[in-house]
């Protein structure tokens, strides 16, 4: 189904543009909170609930399945350069599944946590009673597209082992996807 | 039998409240129970941030947590009234208070501890925070106009927008370098606070016998945990913990009576109120209480209730300490 | 039983190539539920993915890493080692003494290593292989130099041991200066006795007439002023370590504009380089922070001093024993980490013994600090490997050496107490 492996790229490239707003908008926001607070003495109220409840959260989990594509993944490579492609597939399928597995449960407990902040309106404290639930939401988001590509990957190194490239999860993997179906 | 149960919380070795609250409690319990309830203690954020607490606590990895309503206000945001600028004097006034109504029966016990499954074994508060400050130009209220504070958010950074100051946020180990380097003019802080921030050099005039707001956390067990505890051992911990509450607000209040000589006799200055400054602040007091109450009122949740059980407990608390 | 298991599992993924954060988070999964359970293993994945990216003083990795990306894409990275090529680039490894000044310089600005690695490996790596280095020496001068932010103040490291261990912060922070010079030297005395051994992978500039060398130092000009921004917007108290973070990335920002290349792809792909670094951190931050929890709880650490508190050893074999257990936590463990699970074990033992703090605080630091470029975990080491795209082994390998002058350098302060004391002593 190349529609869905083409639906992933495409939320990832959105995601990631999301992303980087968020960093853009961070640097901006805190660069003039800095100079309002040093030059007129009024600084914005709400620079570090925005930065910490949303901004933050967009930066790193709305990159991070992208980043995975993009092989940014630190691995030790002493034992995989001497690896044969079976043996390699083979040892990015003991490492993905279980991460698979454990993003799962970060997945299900941000969107647990999110719902029931969202249900139960939480807000911080301070003048700018900011809602709680969208930090969950790109938690979750950003972990929902992680999983998927993931499980992408390992299909692909079930089904085509020997096609196997360097980066765990890489732009193949999703064509490996198409290639199962 | 032996119990031994997991405490975790996010505060420094050596910290105050570590000291004078949380060590005699393990030593308390061990000691009362013939050392059959043992508490494996994990400081220092070992086992979870501030903020996590709550959450690791009903999930039962730790059993016993460092629980805050400033570090969790969206769960629990009517706890946040122990901690609204202007309601009490002392540590003890504010601890008696805050675990009358945080123990079992109690109001907070009832619409929050409850609700999130977990039960205060002992509350500890500082004692209300006083403007620490790193300039000696400031004498008197008027002056306070512009000073950038560092302060922790919600109702401690509404009393100081109120008085024409800007409150800053920032973590705590920052609050050195910032003071050091007049990123802020000064802190809001309890002054037995100074010192363990590495302060006491920077620091040039201070408030005292003012109340801008102060922390009040209550170590909690899970609800869960707790019915797992025979009864013996119960009755253990509640007797700590009662302990734990009146001889920890006594020996706070002692430290900030001898940290505010000690800061006196080293040449601090002593920022004076008249009539119009005790004046402004009580106004933005009250204001910020009855702004707490309507704004929680508004979603839902009883914040004038709220308000009005603290100070009834508030009255009771005094009457008993007079009389 | 369980400890060892995890332990050798960890070992076992990250040795499969199984990626580090994915290992740790892994394997300390695997340990909280044997050891609390599947509700409490629960709650730790609840809370810490927002305790890692909720954090407001975590946006300094961003931030930093974005500063960097401007920077070079504004062309002066170039511009400033062409300049420092003409001036000590005759000198046999001239350009990797340079880095080492260099990392010193910035670790006056920086207090993460992992930034300074980041930032350095941006800017004098690709002109290190440019002008001809082998790879592998130069990675590893990068590498190393970047530890050196963390000794030279502002130092989150120091910041967070003062805290935990309840010591002057301004007198632990001036105690890094000496020792992060000397730290320096020692790079730079090793980068010269590697070029004079193996000459051909650290070639050496053509000469360049005076005349022209002042000639080149104006284009520099705008580069310096950005690190003077950033050191000015700190020392002078505008604003806060963590908001000069964000201070920095926007005067490369401006930097970038000055220089006419603030085109859509520039800017675009600085966002998305700085997003992916951070993305990349997040996720070994976010494994081994969940180890961490499972690391806490065995109590491995408290067990480990309480016996070598027993044995009843002199002082001074106490504290290379505990140094030497530094290492090997820095082996496989964040810096951060590592002060959170031992100071308040180490710190009460130590001070039983006599020990200055303050000292203790730098030689901790100092020697944590090999961690971050020793195998299997060494953060600079695998940052640097994934800006310059060589592989990982390289990296470590051409970081050997300098672990070795490392630990004579760690020699010379347990030795020499005074290089560390005296500018404490100073104050007051
Ligand atoms: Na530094
Ligand atoms: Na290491």
């Amino acid at each position: 189904m190349s529609a869905l492996g083409n639906l992933l790229v495409r939320l990832e490239r959105l995601s990631v543009i999301l992303g980087c707003i968020a960093l853009f908008s961070m640097m901006v926001l805190i660069t003039a909170d800095v100079a309002l607070r040093y030059g007129l003495n009024r600084p914005f109220v709400f620079t570090r609930d925005v930065v910490g409840l949303y901004l933050m959260p967009a930066v790193f989990f709305l990159v991070l399945s992208d980043s995975l594509r993009d092989g940014a993944q630190i691995r030790v490579t002493l034992l995989r350069d001497v690896m044969g492609k079976r043996m390699r597939a083979v040892a990015d399928v003991i490492g993905d599944l279980p991460a698979l597995a454990a993003f799962a449960v970060i997945l299900y407990g941000s969107v647990w946590q999110g719902i029931e902040a969202f249900a139960r309106d939480e807000v911080v404290a301070g003048s700018i009673p900011w809602r709680v639930w969208p930090s969950f939401a790109l938690v979750a988001a950003g972990t929902l597209m992680l999983i998927v590509r993931l499980a992408a990957t390992t299909v692909r190194a079930i089904a085509a082992p020997d096609a196997v490239h360097e980066g765990t999860t890489d732009a193949g993997a999703v064509e490996a996807l198409e290639v199962t179906r | 039998q032996e119990v031994t149960l997991r405490m975790g919380d996010s505060l420094p070795v050596g910290h105050v409240i570590a000291e004078t609250a949380t060590k005699p409690f393990i030593d308390r319990v061990e000691s009362l129970s013939n050392g059959t309830v043992k508490i494996d203690y994990f400081p220092a954020e070992q086992v979870g941030k501030a903020k996590d607490f709550l959450r690791l606590t009903q999930a039962g990895l730790i059993d016993i947590g460092y629980i805050g309503p400033s570090y969790v206000p969206e769960k629990m945001p009517l706890s946040a009234v122990a901690e609204l600028p202007g309601a009490s004097k002392t540590s003890c006034e504010v601890m008696r208070t805050y675990w009358r109504l945080a123990r079992e029966g109690g109001f907070l016990f009832e619409k929050e501890y409850q609700p999130n499954g977990i039960r205060p074994l002992f509350v500890v508060a500082l004692p209300p925070y006083q403007l620490i400050l790193a300039s000696d130009s400031v004498a008197s209220v008027d002056d306070l106009e512009g000073q950038k504070l560092r302060a922790a958010g919600g109702a401690q950074s509404l009393t100081l927008e109120k008085l024409g100051m800007v409150p800053v946020r920032m973590a705590p180990p920052e609050i050195y370098d910032s003071m050091s380097r007049g990123t802020v003019d000064g802190a809001l802080l309890a002054l037995i606070s100074v010192d363990s921030y590495k302060l006491t050099d920077l620091t040039k005039a201070i408030t005292t016998d003012q109340n801008f707001g102060t922390i009040a956390v209550a170590y909690s067990i899970s609800e869960r945990k707790w019915r797992t505890l025979p009864e013996a051992v119960q009755n253990v911990l509640g007797e700590a913990g009662d302990q734990v509450v009146e001889n920890a607000c006594a020996a706070f209040d002692e430290k900030e009576g001898a940290a505010s000589s000690a800061m006196k006799a080293a040449g601090v200055g002593v920022v004076s109120f008249d009539e119009s400054g005790t004046a402004a602040l009580q106004a933005a007091n009250a204001s910020i209480a009855e702004a707490w109450a309507t704004e929680l009122d508004s979603r839902d949740q009883p914040g004038h209730e709220a308000l009005a059980a603290f100070r009834t407990a508030l009255d009771a608390v005094r009457g008993t300490a007079t009389r | 039983m369980i400890t060892a298991g995890i332990l050798l599992s960890l070992l076992a993924l990250l040795a499969i190539g199984t990626p580090v954060g994915f290992a740790m988070l892994i394997t300390g999964v695997a340990g909280l539920w044997l050891t609390v359970g599947w509700q409490a293993t629960l709650g730790v994945l609840e809370t810490t993915p927002l305790a890692i990216a909720g954090t407001f003083e975590f946006l300094t990795i961003p931030l930093f890493l974005l500063m960097a990306e401007f920077v070079l894409r504004s062309g002066k990275v170039d511009d400033l080692f062409r300049v420092t090529a003409a001036w000590v680039g005759r000198v046999r490894g001239g350009l990797g003494m340079a880095t080492a000044i260099a990392g010193a310089g910035f670790g006056a600005i920086c207090g993460t290593s992992t930034a300074s690695a980041a930032t350095l490996s941006a800017t004098s790596l690709p002109a290190m292989i440019r002008q001809g280095y082998a790879p592998s020496f130069a990675a590893g001068v990068v590498a190393i130099s970047g530890t050196l932010a963390m000794l030279i103040p502002p130092s989150v490291a120091m910041i967070v041991y003062g805290l935990l261990a309840n010591v002057d912060i301004g007198r632990l922070l001036i105690a890094g200066i000496l020792p992060g010079l000397l730290v320096m030297a020692t790079i730079v005395g090793t980068v010269y006795l590697l070029a004079l051994r193996r000459p051909q992978d650290a070639p050496s500039a053509p000469s360049v007439a005076l005349r022209d060398r002042v000639r080149m130092l104006a284009p520099v000009g705008p580069i310096v002023a950005l690190f003077a921004l950033v050191t000015a917007v700190i020392y002078l108290g505008l604003a806060t370590p963590t908001e000069a973070a964000a201070v920095g990335a926007f005067g490369a920002f401006i930097l970038l504009a000055w220089c006419g290349r603030l085109t859509r792809r520039n800017v675009v792909d600085a966002l998305r380089r700085a997003a992916h670094g951070s993305a990349m951190i997040l996720v070994i931050l976010l494994g081994a922070s969940v180890f961490g929890y499972f690391f806490a709880l065995t109590q491995i650490t408290t067990s480990l001093v309480d016996g070598v508190g027993a044995l009843g050893l002199a002082p001074w074999q106490v504290l290379v024993i505990i140094l030497l257990g530094y290492i090997v936590l820095g082996s496989f463990l964040d810096q951060i980490a590592i002060l959170v699970l031992t100071v308040p074990v180490v710190v009460p033992l130590m001070q039983s013994l006599g020990f200055d703090l303050v000292w203790l605080g730098v030689l901790i630091i100092v020697t944590a600090e090999l961690g971050m470029v020793t195998p299997p975990v060494g953060l600079n080491c695998f940052i640097v490997a994934r800006y310059a795209e060589r592989p990982l082994g390289e990296v470590f390998r051409g970081v050997l050496p300098h672990i070795v002058a490392h630990l004579v350098a760690i020699a010379l302060l347990i030795a020499l107490p005074g290089i560390t004391l005296w500018l404490p002593g100073l104050m007051k």
